[in-house]
């Protein structure tokens, strides 16, 4: 929003190395990084830390991603349910060791409702917060399902 | 066959397929990273 104006604003985020693209009033910008809204992130962004309802700096405006096309959806949802599946074996062996309930930070569902709203960061940080939890236990077992669920990717 | 300790104090399959090190968020993200150019390339809108 600026002057009381919506300003509609496309990001294309390159994996290739190439300069990310931002298309602002149809003239195209290109910036080498990216980073987060949250000043508390100051690493630049990875395609990882992106999804619907994410705020980004854009030229240092607060900028939430509101919509993405089809295809990264798709990628969204795979990623989505790929690390939600890895999160769910690691609670459901972790269940047979802890004796107290999880803290809701590591159960909470982050594959979202809206199309590519797939939080993949929050879930890539449960996993490995689960993980070496898990390998505090049973240290083989929880190395077994890494190599288990990476012969899926 | 499970991943087993290695001199360099690494996890390693015992098929010498993995070599999984402590960073494992790095790891992990590496892994992802592989997979994704493996399968091709998502821009993200």
């Amino acid at each position: 929003m600026e002057n009381r104006m919506k300003n509609p604003i496309t990001v294309i985020f390159r994996l290739d190395g190439q300069p990310h693209e931002v298309i602002i009033k149809e003239t195209k910008y290109f910036v080498k990084e990216l980073y987060s809204a949250n000043k508390n992130v100051t690493q630049h962004l990875q395609c990882w830390d992106l999804f619907v309802g994410c705020n980004v700096d854009i030229f240092g405006k607060v900028t939430e991603l509101k919509q993405c096309d089809l295809k990264t959806t798709e990628w969204n949802k795979f990623y989505a349910s790929f690390l939600t599946e890895m999160k769910n074996t690691f609670i459901e062996e972790l269940k047979k060791y802890e004796r107290k309930a999880l803290e809701h930070w590591i159960n909470r569902d982050h594959t979202g409702k809206k199309a590519g709203s797939g939080n993949l960061r929050a879930l890539i940080t449960q996993v490995v917060t689960l993980k070496e939890r898990l390998r505090s236990y049973r240290p083989l077992l929880s190395d077994d399902i890494v190599v288990a669920f990476e012969s899926l990717l | 066959m499970g991943p087993e300790l290695t001199d360099d104090n690494s996890l390693t399959q015992q098929t010498g397929q993995k070599v999984i090190t402590g960073e494992f968020e790095q790891y992990l993200v590496n892994s992802l990273n592989e997979s994704l150019i493996k399968k091709s390339n998502f821009p993200v809108v």
